[in-house]
């Protein structure tokens, strides 16, 4: 069974496979990036490398469910067009890392909304409760999408 | 004498050459520049002294008559012309063959030929030649015919002795012949093959009968060292004929040819000095000592930092520890980025090797051609140097073949006789742009689209647009037939480019307008790159702006930036467009400001002014991309990390304004 990085936005519990992730950190000061849309939280300095940070909960369109004081980072590392580069995700909390069987999606007990079904292939299990796995390949270019939508949009 | 030392001394001739060369080309185009004379003078002086050290006495030679040559024009004795150029470009490339050490065919003759030449211009040289060029003459096979008198044995002469000194030489042949058939007459001449390290041995056998001997050159080698000499000497036969000379000569040219071969292909594991020395050359790194000094400071802090951390485990204090290990990952990964900097050259080392091709292809056309360098001050990484130069030697070569016209058929075009190659780099995003640019006849399109239909690449009702005809350029097929039917344009090695560009991870596109231009541009990734920037902020943040765009920067009270009318400005006569980042790009304006700094940028041919709000100094930057997904945000090349930890965007000045 592979291993499995869970976490909450809204009241979804979502998991990204443990191999690409780099790390979880919680809060870290970070800089608008002028000209993005607002999912784009801005960048910040993750060890010397650049580190732009992209809310999910906007990016879903999902309201995060407790008054939260802290927001936790996910740190995935993904190759595209030939570079390696670092992108965080921002996420209400972070429920931690355990393994994990993968589940298909009809036959779990809840289907995840539609503005996210885009992004989720299956279902991991989690306790006696289920997460919506997600398609990382599938989220980077949707979010490569909407900057390029928003940036074309402003010229 | 410490191997390594001549070793060092060769590749820092190597560099002086590379600039020597670069200088008279632009001495070429520019007699009346002083300070390149005086450059040449410099050239000479760092090597003279040192080349005699190491043994290269014929580099002594050619520097020392340069020297000469260069002291006449500076009083004006001589002018510089094509001839003085070429003669100077041809010492640096026998220079070049000396340091080497590669036994090339015909080395001491080039050598002799030059030196002859230079002694027309200055004869005053003369006296200096004779009194070193000894050396030069070693090293050499004669060819002798010994043809006695026949009153030879009357004078006392012991003939015996001559051909037995001839034959006790270490490498000789020995061959009698007999002249006529009349053997009432002694009528006998010899001939000899004879390879002797100083000619004074010979001239010592020969003393008394120097009037009845002919001596010639077969080679400035050990013709008795190539392997099958003996017996092809033997298979030339027992009677004499007057082309003995010349098979012989053709022979030791051609094993000469194929040894030279040879010892290219063998790459490793050959003792020969040559072969070491390449090898070498590419394993030095030569640096600043700044930056050597950088490094060790980096060293020390590391130090540092690891007896805090000592401190901090010892105590058990956690939070300590890790704030220790933060600092730690960010002082690593400084090093890190400086590390791979200290890899990167100045991409003119690269570009102004050309400068010699062009000129001397362009002479052998009948054409004439400007070559233009831009933006040699990007930094590329060594590797990338030695990868880009047959591909980018392609594109010139294509650019000068195919593009350029002939003077004459450029002003029946109306265009300037002299045809323009320019070759440019600069960074976009996390690219390495590389272009060449020529205003030469372009690509027939027309004809591109024929021969794709003739080889089946195209379909005979296919519709393509101009760029997707373009690419069919490099379809190898497309290639060899379209330099049969000498195509306009880029038909030859085009496939290679695309092949070692591919293998850099890059890409190649084409453009062309009929008759105007080609465009060759090669869009490189970039895995660490350095930018020579201006930090300037705007809104709370800090941006970085290429310096090489920069015009002028100026402090401007506000009350003067908000009377711009029509966001226009006159700058030096000129109406430029000027936009504030503040609005431009949605910042806060946090604070008020009594003066804002008014940047004037240059882009090609358009200049346009952009308003921020503090400006704070020159730094080099490592460009940082933001990542794939932020590939639309082109205004920004990437961002930089600050010496505080804070963050800086790169300013793309080509895509910040579209002029």
């Amino acid at each position: 069974m592979d291993s499995y990085v869970f976490f909450r936005v809204g009241k979804y519990n979502f998991a990204i496979a443990i191999k690409q992730v780099v790390e979880v950190l919680d809060i870290v000061k970070t800089q608008i990036l002028p000209k993005t849309p607002q999912f784009v939280v801005g960048v910040a300095n993750f060890r010397g490398e650049i580190l732009p940070i992209i809310d999910l909960t906007t990016m879903f369109k999902l309201n995060s469910t407790d008054e939260l004081d802290k927001r936790y980072i996910v740190v995935l590392k993904y190759f595209m067009e030939n570079t390696e580069s670092f992108l965080g995700l921002s996420v209400d909390k972070v429920l931690g890392v355990s393994e994990g069987k993968v589940e298909d999606l009809e036959r779990l007990s809840q289907m995840p909304p539609q503005q996210v079904k885009q992004y989720t292939v299956s279902g991991v299990q989690l306790g006696d409760d289920f997460a919506f796995l997600l398609d990382i390949d599938g989220l980077l270019q949707a979010i490569a999408m909407e900057i390029m939508r928003y940036v074309n949009s402003k010229k | 004498m410490n191997p390594d030392f001549k070793n060092l001394f060769i590749l820092e001739v190597k560099d002086l050459l590379q600039q020597f060369e670069s200088d008279l080309i632009d001495l070429e185009n520019s007699p009346e520049r002083q300070e390149l004379i005086d450059e040449v003078f410099r050239f000479v002086h760092s090597i003279k002294g040192a080349a005699g050290m190491y043994g290269f006495n014929e580099i002594v030679i050619i520097v020392h008559n340069l020297e000469e040559i260069f002291r006449k024009i500076k009083q004006g004795n001589l002018h510089i012309d094509k001839k003085i150029i070429d003669l100077s470009l041809h010492a640096k490339d026998l220079i070049l063959r000396y340091l080497n050490v590669e036994k090339t065919p015909n080395l001491s003759e080039d050598l002799q030929n030059l030196i002859r030449e230079f002694e027309r211009l200055n004869p005053e040289l003369k006296d200096f030649n004779k009194r070193f060029n000894k050396t030069s003459e070693n090293q050499k096979t004669y060819y002798i015919i010994f043809h006695p008198d026949a009153d030879i044995y009357q004078r006392a002469v012991n003939l015996t002795a001559i051909i037995e000194d001839l034959e006790g030489l270490k490498y000789s042949l020995v061959k009698p012949f007999e002249a006529h058939k009349n053997p009432e007459k002694f009528d006998i001449f010899w001939e000899i093959i004879a390879y002797v390290d100083d000619l004074t041995e010979l001239d010592q056998i020969f003393v008394f009968v120097q009037d009845e001997v002919q001596k010639k050159i077969l080679c400035d080698c050990n013709a008795f060292e190539l392997q099958g000499f003996k017996e092809f000497y033997q298979s030339l036969g027992e009677n004499f004929s007057a082309d003995r000379y010349e098979k012989l000569r053709n022979f030791i040219q051609d094993q000469l040819k194929q040894k030279l071969q040879k010892q290219e292909n063998q790459s490793v594991g050959q003792s020969a000095d040559s072969l070491e020395v390449k090898e070498q050359s590419l394993n030095y790194v030569r640096l600043p000592a700044y930056q050597l000094d950088n490094l060790l400071k980096y060293v020390s802090q590391l130090i540092t930092y690891n007896y805090q951390l000592q401190v901090a485990i010892d105590k058990s204090d956690t939070n300590q520890v890790k704030i220790i290990s933060q600092t730690l990952q960010t002082l690593i990964s400084e090093i890190k980025d400086y590390t791979l900097q200290l890899r990167l050259l100045p991409i003119s080392v690269l570009f102004r090797s050309y400068n010699r091709l062009v000129r001397d292809l362009a002479f052998q056309q009948n054409k004439k051609v400007r070559f233009i360098i831009e933006g040699e001050d990007t930094m590329i990484d060594k590797t990338y140097i030695e990868k880009l130069y047959t591909p980018l030697l392609h594109i010139i070569r294509n650019a000068i073949d195919h593009g350029i016209e002939t003077p004459q058929e450029r002003i029946e075009k109306n265009k300037s006789p002299v045809g323009t190659i320019k070759i440019s780099a600069y960074q976009s995003q996390a690219n390495l742009i590389i272009q060449v640019q020529d205003d030469g006849r372009g690509i027939d399109l027309e004809l591109i689209r024929k021969r794709a239909l003739e080889l089946g690449l195209l379909q005979q009702d296919e519709k393509l647009t101009d760029q997707e005809l373009l690419k069919l350029i490099f379809s190898p097929g497309l290639t060899t037939s379209a330099k049969v039917d000498e195509i306009s344009g880029r038909g030859m090695g085009m496939t290679v480019i695309r092949t070692a560009i591919g293998e850099l991870k890059g890409e190649v596109e084409v453009d062309t307008e009929p008759g105007l231009s080609t465009t060759i541009t090669i869009k490189l990734p970039v895995t660490l790159s350095i930018i020579e920037t201006l930090h300037l902020s705007a809104g709370g943040i800090n941006f970085l702006v290429p310096v090489f765009n920069i015009v002028s920067v100026e402090k401007l009270p506000v009350s003067q930036i908000q009377g711009i009318k029509d966001g226009r400005i006159d700058f030096r006569g000129e109406t430029v467009p000027v936009l504030d980042l503040n609005k431009f790009l949605e910042l806060k304006d946090g604070q008020q400001y009594d003066k804002r700094v008014l940047v004037i940028l240059s882009v090609g041919q358009c200049k346009y002014g952009v308003i921020f709000d503090n400006v704070h100094g020159q730094i080099s930057a490592v460009i940082k991309n933001l990542g794939a997904v932020f590939y639309a945000l082109d205004i920004f090349i990437g961002a930089s990390i600050l010496g505080d930890g804070r963050i800086a965007y790169i300013l793309d000045p080509f895509k910040v304004y579209k002029c």
